[in-house]
Parts: structure tokens; C-alpha cells; sequence
């Protein structure tokens, strides 16, 4: 099996198993208790939060534990809106984000938030103009991912957020693509509250991060309501075998992410040119300013469903309806004004810390050989050849 | 070729997907033929059949081509195999229901099956039936 889809989640760091594993053995106590199996779990749990700190240039004290970036985002979403109480308040955002930031988004709006959605150009920016236009005296948030997801596309991300901090206006960024993908650096971008994933770079599932500034301070009310852990924040027991393998994937990240990148961005660029051998493809987001790890491309003349199949022995993403929860081809690559026909007929490669070329050469070729065969099949394509 | 099926097609859909054995455009060599093809708008689906039958309504050489789902391209094979060797007249009394049955289709599906019979209607037309 060849992974290629390690912008869906990615294999456990054998480092970051080593330092979970006496968190599951006998270091078992509740980081909240105190004796002498609570304070070293206690200690754990701070040490990783610090080192989850520095990958993105925040203090420790900003960092609240969740059980993942879908729950971030929804704390970071609710929570700021909740806090602030407006009595019509309005949120920004845009079609292409993660699902947990549209749902969270529409079932505000069943409870009388305004949201404004805004359109992405072709290669799936968000231009900082149309954000700042789309902000009335109303708007409580904005929301947007940093990178995104399906296609790679970088946000401009540090532009937006000054623009937003002149105008008083709370930014929430979705950085679960981003996080040891590129450099974040918090004391210099005044994002207010940023989600964070520890399994999207080698780390477990079932753990991520919120960054909630300190200075000037973003509020957030609690969504989880309980002992009051996290600075009251987010309740419930702390899982320290988690938090330190979060904690540790981040460590590895920051003193491997620039060679990480660079080796990813090679095979990735080495991928795309073997797929070209094929005519009649396109590539998706934007190839000057994407991250190194993901490549998006749309084949003509081939039906998304059947690709998919045609490619058991790869793992990765398919714009398909059929591998799609709604059963609809991808609404991201639909934003971006491909057809329904094209955004299903899409694969979406994503590069990790394991890949190597042998994968690289593997999947172009079994790729290359099921669209060939697909078209081959096809009397339309053998019509228009 | 055989690969895993991880996706779960039924057996019959799965094996004819990964390696139909009738597949491509049928050559012309002055011997009648029958073409028909049919399609679902609704997903831009489409097969088509083309058939070669000898003096006596035989089929000598079946061949499909198809554009959609591995259960559009399992149907046309299947058809292209079920034709091979027998008198187009019996063939063509062929329906969605033995489609389905043969191919193990699920209902989700159930409209490639009709894809299918239209293709064999499309014939029967041709031939008489």
C-alpha cells in the first residue's frame, strides 16, 4: 500500500509513540491530582503545552487543550461569539473551509447569526480586500484557514489579520494544515484564536490545541462544561499520554520542518511532472504559493468513482461523490469553478514525513496506467481524440 | 491484474471492472453489424454495445465501450459476454432485473441496470423484437 494521504491524518512519529507509551503504562495519573502520580502527569501536560507553544511562537499560557481541531473550531467559534453576546452578530468566513467551520457556521445561522461566505478566486485565495469588505459594524468573527486543505492554497493569512486587528475585528484561523507545515509566528500576527491538530504531523488522534491570546485577550465561553480545567475554558480530565505525544510532534516539527518541507516539496514536484505525461489534466490551488505536501489534480475524460477504484493499492483522497459524506463531488474544487464532472474526477496527493520516491514513482504510475485504461474504455474520449 | 476490493463492489461488478475482456470499439470488416448505446443524463453515464452477428442472427464478436461508474462498465461487459455466441433475438429479451440479479446491483445503482436493458431494447428495436 502506498500512503499518499497525509493531509487526512499520518502515521504515528515513532519518537512520538516512545514518549507516549510511560503515560500509558505507569505513569497513569490524573494530571489534576495532587500526589505523586498527578504532578508528574502535571508536569507532562506543561511541558508539552510549552512545546506546542514555540512551534508557533505563542506562551504557554495561550494553549487549551481539545480533543481535536473540530472541536477547536467550534470553541473558537461559539465560544467568541457566546462570550460577546451581540445582539445580531455576524460572521465572515469562506466556502472553502473545513466542514467544522461550515456546519459550526450554519448551525449558528439557525440561531440568527448572519453569515457572509465569501467566494475563493480559481486558485482558491481568499483576497484580503474581500474580507475587509465584506466586515459591517456587526461582524463579531472572522474565519479562516490558513491553508487549505483539499488544494494546498497559503491564505494571506498575516495581511488579513492586521487589517482585522486595525478594525477591532476577532480573526479565527483554522491552521491544521499549516502547523509544522510553514512558519507561524503568533507574536507577530495578531491572530486571536488559532486551531491547532497534533495528528495532521505525525502526532495521535484524538488531540489538538486552541491558541486564545492573551494580549489584547480573546475571550471564548466554555462549550464543555465541567472542573474547570483549561482556565475554565474546557473541562474534562486531561489526557497526558496524548497531550505529550502532541506535545513531541510538535518539538520534532520545529527542528524538521524546513528539510521535512523540502524533501516533500521535491517529490511532490517530481509527481507532478510524471503525471504530465498524461495530456489533458489540470493542476489544482495555487502552485506558486501552496504548501509543500499536497498536490490536487483533475483528470479529463475519466468518472471520478471509477479512478477511485482503478487506485486500491494507494491511499489517498478522491474528489469523488462517492467518497464524499454528502455524496456530492467536492465543494471545494466546485468554488473554485470546476465542474461537478472535473471535481469528481480529482485525486488529492498528500506527502508526509515517510514518503519517500519509491511511492512517488509507484502511485504516478499506477495513476497514469488507470486514467489511460479509463479513457482507453471511454467512447467519449476516443470520439474527442 | 488482481487487485483488492476495498471499496466493496459485488464480486460479479468488481471482477468484470478490473478485467473486462470485451472491451473496445468494434471494427468494421463488411460483416453486419449492430450498434446501440444509451445513457442516464442525470450522471453522464454511457455504454455502448456493438455486435457482429453471422447469416443465422448469431453473435460472432460482442464488443462495449463505457463512460461512468464500475458498475456502468461491469453491465457492459456483462452484456458483451451474454451476447457472445447466442442468437440476438434471445438475447435481446434481456432486463434490468436479470441485470441486476446477475451483477448482485444494489438499489443505488438500480438505474445503471435500466442503462442496460435500454441498450438491449435498443437492439431489439434493430432486429425486430
Amino acid at each position: 500500500m502506498i500512503y499518499l494521504d497525509n493531509a487526512a491524518t499520518t502515521a504515528l512519529d515513532p519518537r512520538v509513540l516512545d514518549a507516549m507509551l510511560p503515560w500509558l503504562r505507569t505513569q497513569y495519573g490524573n494530571p489534576s491530582s495532587d500526589h505523586a502520580l498527578g504532578r508528574p502527569a502535571r508536569e507532562a501536560v506543561e511541558k508539552a503545552r510549552a512545546q506546542v507553544a514555540t512551534l508557533i511562537n505563542a506562551t504557554p499560557e495561550e494553549i487549551i487543550w481539545t480533543s481535536g481541531a473540530t472541536e477547536a473550531n467550534n470553541l473558537a467559534i461559539k465560544g467568541a461569539l457566546e462570550f460577546r453576546a451581540l445582539k445580531n452578530p455576524h460572521i465572515v468566513t469562506s466556502r472553502i473551509e473545513h466542514r467544522s467551520v461550515l456546519d459550526t457556521c450554519r448551525y449558528l445561522e439557525t440561531r440568527g447569526v448572519r453569515v457572509t461566505y465569501l467566494k475563493p478566486d480559481s486558485l482558491g485565495r481568499i483576497a484580503p480586500a474581500d474580507v475587509l469588505a465584506a466586515a459591517v459594524p456587526d461582524t463579531a468573527l472572522v474565519s479562516l484557514m490558513w491553508v487549505q486543505n483539499e488544494i494546498g492554497t497559503i491564505n494571506e493569512v498575516e495581511q488579513i489579520a492586521s487589517a482585522l486587528r486595525e478594525r477591532g475585528i476577532l480573526f479565527h484561523v483554522d491552521a491544521v494544515q499549516a502547523a509544522g507545515k510553514i512558519p507561524i509566528d503568533l507574536a507577530r500576527t495578531p491572530i486571536d484564536l488559532l486551531t491547532l491538530s497534533a495528528h495532521k504531523l505525525h502526532g495521535p488522534k484524538g488531540i489538538g490545541a486552541l491558541f486564545v491570546r492573551k494580549k489584547p485577550r480573546a475571550r471564548v465561553a466554555p462549550q464543555m462544561h465541567g472542573s474547570g480545567h483549561e482556565l475554565g475554558m474546557r473541562a474534562g480530565t486531561l489526557p497526558t499520554h496524548q497531550i505529550v505525544g502532541m506535545g513531541e510532534a510538535y518539538r520534532i516539527a520545529r527542528s524538521e520542518m524546513m528539510a521535512d518541507a523540502d524533501r516533500t516539496g521535491g517529490l511532490r514536484e517530481e509527481l507532478w511532472e510524471r503525471l504530465q505525461q498524461l495530456p489533458k489534466i489540470h493542476r489544482n490551488g495555487d502552485p506558486h504559493n501552496s504548501v509543500s505536501h499536497i498536490l490536487s489534480v483533475s483528470f479529463e475524460g475519466v468518472e471520478g468513482e471509477s479512478l477511485r477504484a482503478m487506485l486500491p493499492g494507494v491511499a489517498l483522497s478522491s474528489g469523488s461523490a462517492c467518497s464524499s459524506a454528502t455524496r456530492e463531488p467536492s465543494y471545494v474544487l466546485r468554488a473554485l469553478g470546476r465542474d461537478d464532472e472535473l471535481a469528481g474526477a480529482s485525486l488529492r496527493f498528500s506527502l508526509g514525513r515517510f514518503t519517500d520516491e519509491a511511492h512517488i514513482r509507484g502511485a504516478a504510475t499506477q495513476v497514469v496506467e488507470a486514467v489511460e485504461r479509463l479513457r482507453q474504455l471511454s467512447p467519449l474520449w476516443q470520439r474527442a481524440a | 491484474m488482481s487487485l483488492p476490493n476495498v471499496f466493496g463492489y459485488p464480486a460479479p461488478v468488481w471482477r468484470r471492472f478490473r478485467e473486462p475482456s470485451h472491451a473496445g470499439p468494434i471494427a468494421a470488416n463488411g460483416s453486419p453489424l449492430i450498434s446501440a448505446r444509451a445513457g442516464t443524463p442525470a450522471s453522464k453515464s454511457l455504454i455502448e454495445l456493438g455486435l457482429r452477428l453471422d447469416d443465422s442472427g448469431t453473435v460472432v464478436e460482442a464488443r462495449f465501450q463505457a463512460y461512468g461508474c464500475p458498475t456502468t462498465i461491469a453491465v457492459g461487459e456483462w452484456l458483451a459476454e451474454q451476447a457472445q455466441g447466442r442468437g440476438v433475438a434471445q438475447w435481446a429479451e434481456i432486463t434490468a432485473a436479470d441485470i441486476r440479479g446477475a451483477l448482485e446491483i444494489p438499489d443505488d445503482r438500480a438505474h445503471v441496470a435500466v442503462m442496460g436493458e435500454n441498450v438491449v431494447r435498443s437492439v431489439g428495436k434493430q432486429v425486430g423484437k
